[in-house]
């Protein structure tokens, strides 16, 4: 056999590009779902930032080593309008969606937004699930299914789960993380897509009855 | 990306797992810890009594409060603050004002089983366990209204569980 075939041991890749990319997704899945389920119930708001910061911490670092910058992820205003072209239908429906479907269950609640200061954060909260959800799940989803209906499922799926057991916004976030994971897919842009979850989040949140979204809540909380 | 960062990443990966199991156990233990803490103690039946004592390892000079259930059925509630100079004698406590007494309530004829639990609150008393203390206490009542304990020679009695 000649000298050149054989592998030196040192130089095997330790594991492939796509297991990789399917173990990180899951590890920062169970990194949220942790916070969910278990420290947030258990241990409140201060130990939470533990499994959060090291779910951070590891994208952060994923990212510098795989040389993605902000602009691949999506941090970018090149292609903002775009995004936001493709986005305003579905989102103009579902808003209209949810103030009718509200209106005639009689949950309106719409004067609450004003009076909640909580909501001036709504939008770095959106952008902050929007950039783990699709500058990290999403594209790590299209190195292990490739760019399509597949990775985008994968990622509207996680982004459902993490709203169970709230099985109201389980099949709502299924249906906005599609679309969102699409929009991304056509045209990665973070800010339109922050955009697009503040409004149908606050609308969605103060439009439909209490009891059909209890109060949003997700994970062990919901049971609290 | 090349195979070095992907090691990297791996390493990272397995030092994020370990970071949140060892953070998932310390909750669950001390979660354990603090809503069940272990409390020591024994109860009996005497002819017209359901009487013992509790010390709550956690805070000793604590007065436990204690519910007395018979048959599954809710009966009363008290704070165990009554003398037992026997559990310092025993080297349960330091002092002797942990002991319970419940007088027993109209049942009929029969066998009978009581077991006393000690309460405890946690989270600004959003919630409550119960947790029984020694075993259950079982006992026969006579025509006359007097229980007879069916374990009265046990000889945990004073030492405790």
């Amino acid at each position: 056999m000649d000298q050149s075939q054989i592998k030196n041991p040192r130089e095997e890749e330790i594991i492939g590009e796509r297991s990789l990319a399917a173990w990180e997704i899951i590890s920062v899945f169970i990194s949220f779902l942790i916070t969910e389920w278990i420290v947030l119930a258990l241990g409140g708001k201060f130990l939470a930032a533990i499994p959060v910061a090291a779910a951070f911490g590891y994208i952060l670092v994923s990212h510098r080593l795989r040389g993605e910058t902000p602009r691949d992820l999506g941090f970018r205003m090149d292609n903002f309008v775009p995004a936001l072209r493709l986005l305003a239908i579905p989102t103009i429906a579902a808003l209209a969606g949810f103030l009718m479907i509200g209106w005639s269950a009689g949950g309106w609640r719409l004067d609450l937004l004003w009076s909640r200061p909580r909501y001036l954060l709504l939008p770095v909260w959106a952008l902050a699930q929007q950039y783990v959800t699709q500058g990290f799940i999403n594209r790590r989803a299209q190195t292990v299914l490739g760019r399509g209906w597949k990775s985008v499922l994968v990622t509207a799926s996680i982004f459902a789960l993490l709203h169970m057991p709230n099985l109201n916004l389980v099949w709502l976030t299924f249906a906005g993380g599609v679309v969102w994971a699409a929009t991304y897919q056509l045209r990665p842009n973070l800010f339109a897509l922050a955009i697009s979850h503040t409004f149908t989040s606050m609308i969605l949140a103060r439009a439909l009855p209490n009891i059909w979204v209890n109060s949003m809540r997700v994970g062990l909380k919901y049971f609290l | 990306m090349n195979s070095g960062s992907r090691s990297k990443l791996v390493q990272l990966l397995l030092a994020k797992s370990a970071i949140e199991i060892i953070l998932v156990a310390g909750l669950a233990v001390g979660f354990f810890l603090i809503t069940f803490p272990h409390f020591q103690g024994w109860g009996e039946a005497t002819p017209h009594a359901i009487e013992g004592w509790v010390v709550s390892q956690q805070h000793p000079n604590q007065k436990v409060e204690v519910q007395l259930f018979i048959d599954d059925r809710f009966i009363s509630s008290g704070v165990a603050d009554r003398p037992r100079p026997d559990i310092v004698i025993a080297g349960k406590a330091k002092d002797e004002w942990h002991g319970f007494s419940f007088e027993l309530p109209t049942l009929n004829q029969g066998y009978h089983v009581a077991r006393a639990y000690a309460v405890h609150s946690t989270h600004q008393g959003t919630r409550k366990t119960l947790q029984l203390i020694g075993d259950p206490i079982p006992f026969d009542l006579d025509a006359e209204g007097k229980a007879r304990w069916l374990r009265a020679n046990s000889p945990k009695a004073i030492s405790g569980s």
